[in-house]
């Protein structure tokens, strides 16, 4: 619980209605750090990233006996199950991007980055759509930096997942987000488009030193891209250290359990024989 | 019901529609200058309700207003829908006077309750995700509107209003004859004077208004969408 912490759960619980999907969580991440948090379907992973946006709420204390509380960014997000009444404007410092995109699919690619801008303008210029041209410049700087400057124009509904994913990232970037929250974002892209994603949030994490966190369903990316693992299983953290360490046994563990609705046996998450990876990371 | 009575008074109606030939267009000038005023009136009715529909159909939305909201708005249009735009123009002749305000306001208050409805429901169909992308960015709630729900219910917003209009001109010519102005009242006023050849060239500049107007839309529609 250093000063450098940019999140911070306390005592976090969540249920949909007689379910419970999170159980008295408390985790910290640290300025500039790279986590992948993994787990297998169900295991609560990408509802813990949607509570740090402040896009849901934990049960209130009453209900477990205890105080939840959610920081990010040095801002309160939630306290006790209720979202902070400035949500709003601390979303403008997080970003989130989504396993499905989430773009505008009828607006043009420059409009969705434009979009990332939103948080930070007067609320009325941007109701009205009127951005300015220094804005305009850096969502058009935004898309150069996730390679996709040529489609600006374009309308995002008509590119493959891969382009509509960088550009999502672009509106993060528009955002000048100083942490992003990925939530599955490779999940549903082919393995080449899922590296650039995966280069490009390494990339930012590198370069802007912004906090990343991305849920992953894969370990293989995990190993990769991420120094620290967090690892859910049925809504409590499992395994929380340097991903190196994170051997077949711990993978088994967190995936055994859940194989059947998983479907994932546990040989199968350690990452294939062809695939290349670290030697330090692999051991 | 007396199915019968078709085929022994057939001669008869044979007769009156006889009498509607050939169709008197001496007073074009008239007839032009009415169907213009009905179309304005359509054109205002609608217009108008579209503005109100918007902010209407948004708040009796099932994924946008709260229940407290939701409920009394949607009531409120089931009102305005279930009465109809002849009753309305009846009641508006009665607070307003004659001519063509009435016809505007009723057809106004009753493209109301229907528009909303119909914008309610296309808004409950949207995918939730470019909204939640939207509030991702640390938007308002009018700014998830906009640019998250707005651009994906729009093709059927203006697909709906098309419809409308279209209904609307129909009722237009309806209204005037309980005296809320355009055409309807001249033609009520020739039917009941029995002048049938005047009556049949009022009712082919209807036709031929319609039809244009449905290929307008039809032209528009398919620059939107």
């Amino acid at each position: 619980m250093t000063a450098g912490n940019v999140v911070s759960i306390f005592g976090l619980n969540k249920s949909f209605g007689a379910r419970q999907v999170l159980f008295d969580l408390s985790l910290h991440i640290g300025q500039g750090e790279m986590v992948a948090l993994i787990g297998s379907s169900g295991s609560g992973k990408s509802t813990l990233l949607r509570h740090l946006a402040g896009l849901t709420h934990g049960d209130a204390g009453a209900r477990h006996g205890g105080m939840s509380r959610v920081d990010v960014l040095g801002n309160a997000i939630q306290c006790d199950g209720r979202l902070n009444r400035r949500i709003r404007r601390h979303r403008a410092r997080i970003g989130y991007i989504f396993q499905q995109f989430n773009l505008v699919g009828r607006m043009s690619v420059i409009g969705n980055v434009l979009l990332g801008s939103l948080g930070r303008i007067p609320r009325w210029r941007g109701v009205c759509g009127l951005f300015s041209e220094a804005e305009r410049r850096q969502a058009l700087g935004a898309l150069e930096r996730v390679g996709m400057a040529e489609y600006a124009d374009r309308r995002a509904s008509t590119l493959s997942g891969g382009q509509q994913q960088r550009v999502a990232i672009a509106r993060t970037l528009a955002q000048r987000a100083e942490i992003i929250l990925a939530d599955e974002p490779v999940a549903s892209l082919d393995p080449a488009s899922a590296r650039k994603v995966m280069d490009l949030l390494l990339d930012i994490n590198a370069q802007d030193g912004a906090t990343v966190l991305v849920t992953l369903h894969q370990v293989e990316y995990a190993r990769r891209y991420c120094p620290r693992t967090v690892a859910l299983k049925q809504g409590r953290i499992h395994y929380n250290g340097p991903t190196s360490i994170l051997s077949e046994r711990h993978l088994a563990e967190i995936y055994g359990a859940a194989t059947e609705d998983a479907g994932i046996r546990p040989g199968e998450a350690s990452p294939p024989a062809n695939m290349r990876v670290p030697r330090a990371a692999s051991r | 019901m007396a199915p019968g009575h078709l085929i022994r008074d057939a001669g008869n109606m044979a007769a009156l529609a006889r009498d509607f030939f050939p169709p008197d267009f001496k007073d074009w000038r008239l007839y032009l200058e009415e169907m213009l005023v009905t179309l304005h009136i359509a054109v205002w009715g609608t217009l108008l309700a579209i503005v109100c529909a918007i902010p209407l159909g948004l708040l009796s939305a099932e994924n946008i207003a709260p229940w407290w909201i939701r409920h009394p708005v949607r009531r409120a249009m089931d009102t305005l829908r279930s009465i109809n735009e002849m009753v309305f123009a009846m009641v508006f002749v009665a607070a307003v006077g004659l001519g063509p305000f009435p016809g505007v306001l009723a057809l106004f208050v009753h493209t109301t309750g229907v528009l909303a409805k119909l914008f309610a429901e296309a808004v409950e169909t949207i995918d939730p995700g470019p909204v939640e992308g939207v509030r991702a960015t640390g938007a308002s709630a009018l700014q998830e509107i906009v640019f998250g729900v707005i651009p994906q219910v729009a093709p059927l917003w203006i697909s709906y209003s098309l419809y409308r209009f279209e209904s609307n001109v129909r009722s237009a010519t309806v209204v005037g004859m309980v005296g809320a102005g355009g055409i309807g009242v001249i033609l009520w006023e020739s039917v009941r004077g029995f002048q049938f050849p005047q009556t049949s060239a009022m009712m082919i500049a209807i036709i031929v208004t319609v039809s244009l107007l449905d290929m307008a839309s039809q032209a528009v529609r398919k620059r939107f969408i």
